[in-house]
């Protein structure tokens, strides 16, 4: 049985050097370039403390070493991992930095984490307290036109908008208002739209760098009784803040969080 | 016990061994061999053209000394001085030294275009070879993973463009430390080093020009194959119609002679032959037998009435 055992942990061994020799240099490229973001990560999420320059300079540095070494050998370039800074990262604000290298990372392994979901059934609440009827809407699109005070379609609008433009502060405040639908006590009847408002709040107070606010938000979010299957986005945030991974994530979900 | 621990003393040594081996790709092409395959190919193309030359002008010769035979015999054909038999013994031989003409053309062409097949899958495999060498590749896997680095360094040096100018004024203000600044310079200088020596014009026209000759090569190669293979059809057309004279004109003469012993056995004046059979002398054989009877019965003449019509004319006259 032993022998067995150590006979197929060296053909493992093999197989790992023949199909790692190739990429040797990039390889450790890229494990530099994944500890770097995730101790930017670690050290937001851990310690609320933002990222300096000389931390963004190494992500670059190691990005920019992957890129010569895919230039100059171009089957090297399938190896490379995606390159967060280059794609995904606006470098408005170092701060917001930490944030945008976790979106970026989710989106990487197949999950777009700043895109509320919202299934094809309208949404619906009930107005008013004594002539109750049913009331329906369905979710809007982004729009740069600022919302009136209440309008909670409007600020839904508002802060995919300002999502886009990477004004995050702005889309976490419309994005919680977005979730109180002022003609409503009970709010909608499968609460789907407050659940998917409050993650996007959620991520958002991540992405402007108030992670505290992030985990307020998202536990509130948690706590809704929600008529839907769980929301990946907020498992994926609730993951990534307390450093477990979570079974229903999947493999490449939960090797793109950061490793403590 | 002693058989496991050898195998696992095997093993871990098979294990070292292993990992102690360059692997196979890691290294630069030219240690792959590309260029050992490149010159190999090359040689083959070289004998084989030669090949091709030495097949022509070897074959060339062979048809001109059958055609000066051929001729030779067909004026022999033609000289009417000559019996007829003696004219088409000589158009037989210098039908023959025709068809000989096309089959040296057809094989020539056929072991030809064989050779030029060779010589086209060579360039072929030149061209793999150098599929994946820098300003050659034009697999669309190298092709694709060259856009994927240029599309990657477009949105990097966007963000390098933004990080440079946030780390000079970082570094103005003393917030900067010199490790990060040498180690992010060095890498800057790294990545423009690669971007230079990845888009010399020289290389790409030098690179460009090579494929183009190998394609052109190749075209060539082809038009040549594609001629060989039309004068094959071309010939083989040539060698089946001249078949076909031949067996028309044996015939013919089969015919004439079929012809001329009919006219000896039953001329157009005479088609029953009745001058060589003479059916009449047959009456003298009916005479002969009546005579016969005379003389046996004594001189007594027979009163008859009525002579039959049998008696009076020749039976082979009905």
């Amino acid at each position: 049985m032993k022998n067995k055992l150590l006979s197929l942990l060296s053909v493992c061994l093999l197989a790992t050097h023949v199909l790692c020799a190739d990429a040797g240099i990039l390889a450790e490229n890229a494990r530099d370039y994944r500890k770097s973001i995730d101790s930017v990560i670690n050290q937001y999420l851990d310690e609320q403390r933002f990222p300096s320059i000389d931390q963004a300079l190494r992500i670059q540095a190691c990005e920019n070493d992957m890129l010569a070494l895919a230039r100059l050998d171009p089957s090297l370039a399938s190896m490379m991992p995606e390159l967060l800074l280059a794609h995904h990262v606006r470098l408005r604000d170092l701060r917001h930095l930490p944030g945008e290298l976790m979106a970026a990372r989710a989106k990487a392994a197949g999950l777009d984490v700043l895109s509320p979901v919202f299934d094809a059934a309208p949404i619906e609440y009930i107005k008013g307290a004594i002539f109750q009827r049913t009331k329906r809407f369905d979710p809007p699109s982004a729009s740069p036109t600022f919302p009136k005070s209440g309008d909670w379609i409007a600020h839904h609008a508002y802060a995919l908008h300002c999502m886009q433009t990477g004004e995050y502060e702005q889309a976490s405040e419309h994005f919680e208002k977005a979730g109180v639908i002022k003609e409503s006590r009970g709010g909608t009847k499968r609460k789907v739209w407050e659940l998917e408002n409050l993650v996007c709040a959620a991520w958002a107070y991540v992405l402007s760098g108030d992670s505290a606010e992030a985990k307020s938000v998202l536990s509130r979010a948690m706590s809704l009784d929600v008529q839907a299957p769980p929301s990946r986005r907020a498992q994926y945030l609730n993951a990534a803040i307390h450093g477990q991974t979570h079974p229903s994530l999947g493999m490449a979900l939960n090797h793109s969080l950061a490793q403590r | 016990m002693n058989s496991e621990k050898i195998s696992t003393k095997v093993i871990c040594m098979a294990l070292a061994f292993a990992l102690s081996m360059p692997v196979h790709g890691a290294n630069p092409s030219m240690s792959q061999g590309k260029h050992k395959i490149i010159v190999q190919r090359a040689e083959s193309i070289k004998d084989n053209l030669a090949e091709v030359k030495q097949a022509t002008e070897e074959a060339t010769r062979k048809v001109e000394d059958l055609t000066a035979q051929e001729d030779v015999e067909f004026e022999k054909s033609e000289n009417l001085d000559l019996p007829e038999k003696e004219r088409l013994n000589h158009l037989a031989t210098s039908l023959n030294h025709r068809a000989d003409v096309y089959l040296e053309v057809k094989n020539l062409a056929s072991a030809n275009g064989n050779r030029l097949a060779q010589v086209e899958k060579d360039l072929s495999e030149i061209d793999r070879a150098l599929a994946s060498s820098p300003y050659l590749a034009n697999d669309p896997k190298t092709l694709q993973a060259v856009a994927q680095v240029r599309n990657n360094l477009t949105r990097s040096l966007e963000v390098d463009a933004k990080l440079s100018a946030l780390a000079g004024r970082a570094s103005m203000n003393g917030s900067l430390s010199p490790e990060t600044q040498r180690m992010y310079r060095i890498s800057q200088g790294q990545l423009a080093s690669a971007i230079k020596a990845t888009s010399s014009k020289e290389g790409k026209t030098r690179g460009e020009a090579f494929r183009k000759q190998v394609d052109e090569l190749r075209s060539s190669v082809r038009a040549r194959r594609t001629r060989m293979a039309m004068i094959e059809k071309v010939t083989d057309r040539s060698l089946r119609e001249i078949e076909v004279f031949a067996a028309t004109q044996g015939t013919r003469v089969i015919f004439e002679e079929i012809d001329r012993s009919l006219q000896g056995i039953a001329p157009d004046d005479d088609p029953l032959g009745l001058k060589i059979l003479r059916p009449e002398a047959n009456d003298r054989y009916w005479s002969w037998a009546s005579q016969e009877e005379s003389v046996t019965h004594g001189n007594v003449p027979s009163i008859q009435a009525f002579a039959p019509i049998g008696s009076r004319i020749n039976p082979n006259e009905l």
